[in-house]
C-alpha cells in the first residue's frame, strides 16, 4: 500500500459513496494486506461519522429562514433603505440590503486603495464616532421613524406568531419597553425587525388592525435619547407628518407607536 | 449514516418569469442553506458570522445565478461563493477566530440555543481551532459528506492538496479530540 492509496482511502467519504470506485477497492485490497490497518481505518471512519452526526446537529438560529429570504427578495429589487437606518441587525445576522450588496464589488476591485482610505477613514471615523453613538433628539426620531413608517416597513422575520417574534427579538436583543397595554398585546402581529440609528438599536413590532392596516412599534433604550418621555408616565399623543403618534416610556425602554388611525383609535387600544 | 441524498434540483424556469425564478431561487437556497450554514459555523465558530455569512451567499445567489451556467454546479458555487466571502470577512476585520471567543449560546436567556448539544458544540470548536486550511477541508467533508474532487473544485486547490490536507486534518483532529475520543 503506497502512501497515496492512504490518503484516498482518509479521503473516501463517511457515507460509503467512494467504496465502489476501483481505485478505493484497490486501496482496500491493500490495507488488508497490512496487520493493523484496517483497525485503524474503522476507528477513524468512526470518528468521521460522529463528527459529521454531531455538526449536522448545529441548526441557524430562529426566523434566520425568513431573514435570509427576505433579503434575497430584497438583493432582487427592493428599494434602498433610507439613508439614516444603517445595517439593520445590531450586532448579528446584517440583512443585506440592496446598496450594502453592492458595496462588495467596489471594495474587492479598490483594494489597493485600502490603505490610502483607511488612513483617512480612520481620522474621519474617529472624529465622527462620537456624534454618531451620541444619543439623538426624541423630534429627530419621530422625525425620521415617521417617514420610514408611511413608506412602508421593512420586516427581517414576517411572522403571525408571538413566540416567534419573542425569540427572534430576545435572540438579537432588540429592545423592547416593558409589557404592552393589554389590547395592544392581543392585537395579531405581521413581523419585526431590529435597525440601527446613529449607532442605537432600534427595534420594530408590526401589529395588525382588522383590515390588515398596520401598527409600526418602535423601541429604543431611553438612554439613546437625550429627551426621552418619562419612565412610567402615561402614553403622550400627536401627530408627525400625518401619522398619528402614541410614545412612552417602561423598563428604560422608549416605544415609538406611529399610525394611521386617530388618537381615539389608538388611545383606546392603549388604555 | 447521516449523509442524506437531496432531491433533485426543479428546472430553471426562463429568466423573463420573474416570479417563477424568484421560487425557483428560493427552493434551491432552502435545499443547501442549513449545510451552508453549517459549513459557515465551522469556519468562523460563531453564529452570528455563521449566519451573515450564509445570509450573504444567498443574496449573492439570488443576484448571480445567470452566471451558473449548468444546474449540476450551483452547489460548488455556493460553497465556493461562501468561502470566498470568508477570506473577505476575515480580511476586512483581521478576524482571527479565537477559540477563547467561540460563543454559542446567542442569549443566555434563550433557551432554544441550548438545542445545541454539547457533541456538536465540541465539534465546532474543535474545528475552530484548527487552521483555516484544515479546517476548510474537514468541513466540507464532514458537513456535505463531498468527495476530494468535489473540494478540490470547491477550494480551488488540486485534488491530490485536498487528500493530503485531509489526512493531515484528520491527524490534527484527533490529536486535538485526544482527551474526549
Amino acid at each position: 500500500m503506497n502512501q497515496e492509496q492512504y490518503h484516498l482511502l482518509r479521503a473516501a467519504r463517511p457515507s460509503g459513496a467512494d467504496e465502489h470506485e476501483p481505485a478505493v477497492v484497490a486501496a482496500r485490497a491493500a490495507a488488508a494486506a497490512l496487520p493493523g490497518m484496517n483497525e485503524q481505518l474503522a476507528t477513524e471512519h468512526a470518528l468521521d461519522v460522529a463528527m459529521g452526526s454531531a455538526l449536522h446537529r448545529a441548526e441557524p438560529p430562529p426566523g434566520f429562514e425568513t431573514a435570509m429570504l427576505t433579503a434575497m427578495r430584497a438583493a432582487r429589487g427592493a428599494a434602498d433603505p433610507p439613508a439614516f437606518l444603517e445595517k439593520t441587525v445590531l450586532g448579528a445576522v446584517q440583512i443585506p440590503t440592496v446598496s450594502e450588496t453592492s458595496n462588495v464589488v467596489p471594495f474587492r476591485r479598490r483594494a489597493w486603495l485600502g490603505w490610502g482610505a483607511a488612513a483617512a477613514a480612520a481620522l474621519v471615523a474617529g472624529s465622527v464616532h462620537w456624534w454618531r453613538t451620541a444619543a439623538f433628539s426624541m423630534h429627530r426620531l419621530k422625525r425620521e421613524l415617521a417617514g420610514v413608517s408611511k413608506s412602508g416597513v421593512q420586516l427581517s422575520l414576517m411572522s403571525m406568531d408571538p413566540a416567534a417574534i419573542n425569540g427572534w427579538m430576545g435572540y438579537y436583543k432588540a429592545p423592547r419597553a416593558g409589557p404592552l397595554p393589554d389590547k395592544l398585546a392581543a392585537l395579531p402581529r405581521k413581523g419585526c425587525h431590529l435597525y440601527q440609528v446613529d449607532g442605537h438599536p432600534v427595534s420594530l413590532e408590526c401589529f395588525l388592525l382588522p383590515g390588515m392596516r398596520e401598527l409600526h412599534l418602535f423601541c429604543t433604550p431611553a438612554a439613546a435619547l437625550l429627551d426621552s418621555p418619562p419612565e412610567g408616565a402615561l402614553p403622550g399623543f400627536c401627530s408627525v407628518e400625518g401619522c398619528t403618534l402614541a410614545t412612552w416610556t417602561r423598563g428604560g425602554a422608549v416605544a415609538l407607536l406611529f399610525s394611521r388611525e386617530s388618537a381615539v383609535v389608538i388611545g383606546e387600544l392603549l388604555s | 449514516m447521516f449523509h442524506v441524498v437531496p432531491p433533485a434540483l426543479p428546472p430553471r424556469p426562463p429568466a423573463t418569469d420573474g416570479a417563477a425564478v424568484q421560487a425557483w431561487l428560493e427552493t434551491v437556497i432552502l435545499q443547501y442553506y442549513r449545510q451552508l450554514y453549517r459549513y459557515a459555523l465551522t469556519l468562523t465558530g460563531h453564529e452570528s458570522d455563521a449566519a451573515d455569512l450564509t445570509q450573504q451567499t444567498a443574496v449573492k445567489f439570488a443576484r448571480k445565478y445567470d452566471d451558473i451556467r449548468e444546474d449540476g454546479a450551483i452547489k460548488s458555487w455556493l460553497y465556493t461563493t461562501l468561502h470566498r466571502e470568508f477570506l473577505l470577512l476575515r480580511r476586512r476585520e483581521r478576524h482571527a477566530v479565537e477559540f477563547q471567543e467561540i460563543h454559542l449560546e446567542p442569549d443566555p436567556g434563550y433557551s432554544s440555543a441550548q438545542e445545541l448539544r454539547v457533541d456538536s458544540r465540541t465539534a465546532v470548536e474543535t474545528l475552530a481551532k484548527m487552521e483555516e486550511p484544515h479546517r476548510s477541508v474537514l468541513s466540507l467533508f464532514y458537513v456535505e459528506d463531498l468527495s476530494y474532487r468535489e473540494i478540490s473544485e470547491i477550494l480551488g486547490v488540486p485534488a491530490g492538496t485536498v487528500m493530503s490536507r485531509l489526512s493531515r486534518a484528520k491527524d490534527a483532529l484527533r490529536r486535538l479530540l485526544q482527551p474526549a475520543v
